[in-house]
């Protein structure tokens, strides 16, 4: 029964790093229609950034160098949409896929050629330190990465209700040429949709890369498990997205906990290909996911 | 050349001699598709105040001018000033912020959002753009939330959503959603009002409803108003300036009495396109028996 319960809090902290993932790749794509496959190596440069500021180069403390790494990322996240996103956009989302696409294997291939393949710590305080919690030892990691995405989440359901930035782009979701009519900026909206989502990656990055794991240039690989999670939650649904994650998360662990067993049968790191196995299911079945908007196409 | 008499701006005169300001001037306004001329060389004027209809049939290039005039197209040739604003020049948002608001011929509201929510997006460009202010964060930007909320409540009880405020969009009726399109218009405290067939789909009551709302704001704010409509009677009634035009050209401009008895308006517009007309609308709005009616309605008044 604890294993159970060690195993199901493991699988929400993973899920909720994939959730930070996951609502990146649903606020581009519902602001803009647009898909970003660079979202996992972007959050893999992020957790470098953490390391490079951190010990790696510079040995500022871990807040410090989380907080560079954001605006780092957050930066390189708008050069990106002006200088390569919104020139391929102008002929097709196709072509800004493809192109994402092409960004995350750059990415993957300037970190390996600048910080190599080893794995690496990134100075994160809570090391394989463990909290009891109602006589069950949870890793102190796993209680931060829940609490940490839960208050941002929660502060972006607000920001998108209240704040001038967040109607607008909840409006541009929505009916970018009725938002562009009521004074919307929607270029300059674009660009913060793509920084925030840049800012989720970094965090997630930062719980992804905390002990037992590290960092190397491919996490951005494993961290793609948030697509199907965000397929699950109907895709353009920021709340899906998040339960859809979460799901993914605890599945995905609980597979991991039990699968050795059957080793013999499905091979040893099953978990891995679970989520992938989630997503053709839920495309077979529920294609629209959990919470998204069933598409009607007009004739 | 017709267009060079009817582009004298003294037929846009208020009656009264009262002298409003111009709002919107355009002038030789020329816009082209490829080798199709959408809009050949169409000026007139838009008033505080004042409001100026444009008609004509399908594909005369009302919705063309409509979308030079939000800055959603650029013409080739002309100009076209909104008080110091540049609209051949200008960027959509930058439009709206000036303080032109639209409606859309086919309703574009945010169906996932409530009445509150789309009407919010009108008071975007009037809200503050600071960072703490953007993330809620001031105590100023709470005040200043209340007062946007306050200016959206007067909004919706003038056009009666007060009831529907907190109701999603989405499964209202057509009516009701035109209405919350003109409402989420006017949230932005425009100068001038762009409506592209606001009574298009509506019965006659909800048409004199909403005929009543246009008048009552342009009384009330001195509000310019340019609208597109294809009901003839209700623009015969609410349009203080006409503008007509035919494969993109002026053909007439003046007052609904001298559009009514306009002999070239009557046969390019009005008696051509009745058997036009009535083969692509309903019945009931084809726009010859409506103009007719309108005609004998201000002949008795």
């Amino acid at each position: 029964m604890q294993d159970v319960i060690q195993l199901t809090v493991s699988g929400v902290a993973l899920g909720s790093t994939y959730a930070l993932i996951a609502v990146g790749f649903v606020l581009i794509y519902k602001a803009t229609g647009q898909l970003n496959f660079a979202q996992g190596d972007v959050m893999a440069m992020g957790a470098f950034l953490v390391y490079w500021f951190g010990p790696g180069r510079f040995g500022l403390t871990f807040v410090v160098a989380v907080l560079l790494a954001l605006v780092g990322t957050c930066l390189f996240m708008v050069l990106v949409e002006f200088a390569l996103v919104r020139r391929l956009a102008v002929h097709s989302h196709e072509a800004v896929l493809i192109g994402t696409l092409g960004l995350g294997i750059l990415i993957r291939a300037a970190l390996t050629a600048a910080f190599g393949t080893d794995k690496l710590g990134i100075g994160d305080p809570w090391g394989n330190s463990t909290t009891t919690v109602a006589g069950v030892a949870i890793p102190t990691s796993s209680i931060w990465a829940i609490a940490v995405t839960g208050i941002i989440i929660g502060s972006l359901t607000v920001w998108f209700r209240s704040s001038r930035a967040g109607i607008s782009v909840t409006a541009m979701s929505q009916d970018p040429v009725a938002a562009s009519a009521l004074g919307v900026n929607t270029r300059r909206m674009t660009m913060l949709v793509w920084a925030l989502a840049g800012a989720l990656a970094v965090v997630a990055g930062v719980f992804l890369a905390g002990y037992p794991r590290s960092i190397d240039p491919h996490m951005g690989l494993i961290a793609l498990a948030a697509f199907p999670g965000a397929v699950l939650g109907g895709f353009d649904s920021v709340n899906g997205a998040v339960v859809g994650a979460v799901t993914i998360g605890v599945v995905q662990t609980l597979v991991a906990g039990y699968e050795a067993p059957w080793a013999g049968v499905v091979g040893h790191n099953f978990h891995v290909i679970v989520p992938w196995l989630v997503l053709v299911a839920v495309l077979l079945v529920r294609p629209q996911g959990l919470f998204g908007t069933k598409r009607v196409i007009r004739a | 050349m017709p267009t060079s008499t009817v582009a004298a701006p003294s037929t846009g005169a208020p009656a009264d001699g009262r002298p409003a300001e111009i709002v919107l001037a355009a002038v030789g306004v020329t816009l082209r598709y490829g080798s199709v001329t959408a809009l050949d060389d169409v000026s007139f004027t838009v008033r505080a105040g004042e409001v100026v209809a444009l008609v004509g049939p399908n594909g005369a290039g009302k919705t063309s001018l409509f979308n030079c005039v939000s800055a959603f197209s650029r013409p080739g040739a002309g100009t076209l000033t909104f008080g110091d604003l540049d609209l051949t020049r200008a960027t959509k948002h930058a439009v709206a912020r000036a303080g032109i608001g639209r409606t859309f011929q086919n309703l574009s509201l945010f169906p996932g959002s409530t009445v509150m929510e789309n009407v919010l997006v009108g008071r975007h460009s009037r809200m503050r753009a600071s960072l703490p202010a953007n993330l809620g964060l001031w105590r100023r930007s709470r005040r200043e939330d209340v007062a946007h909320r306050e200016a959206v409540a007067e909004v919706l009880d003038l056009l009666g959503l007060l009831d529907l405020r907190d109701t999603e969009v989405g499964g209202l009726p057509y009516g009701t959603r035109k209405r919350v399109e003109l409402a989420r218009a006017l949230a932005l405290e425009p100068t001038l009002l762009l409506l592209d067939e606001p009574v298009a789909g509506m019965n006659p009551s909800e048409t004199a409803e909403l005929t009543e709302i246009i008048r009552t704001v342009r009384d009330q704010r001195d509000l310019a108003v340019l609208v597109v409509e294809h009901d003839m009677a209700m623009v015969m009634e609410v349009a203080d300036q006409i503008t007509v035009l035919d494969f993109g050209q002026v053909i007439a401009q003046g007052t609904p009495s001298v559009i009514r008895n306009d002999e070239r308006v009557r046969e390019a517009y009005l008696g051509n396109s009745l058997a036009r007309d009535e083969t692509d609308t309903p019945p009931d709005t084809g726009p010859a028996p409506t103009a007719d009616a309108a005609a004998r309605r201000t002949e008795e008044a």
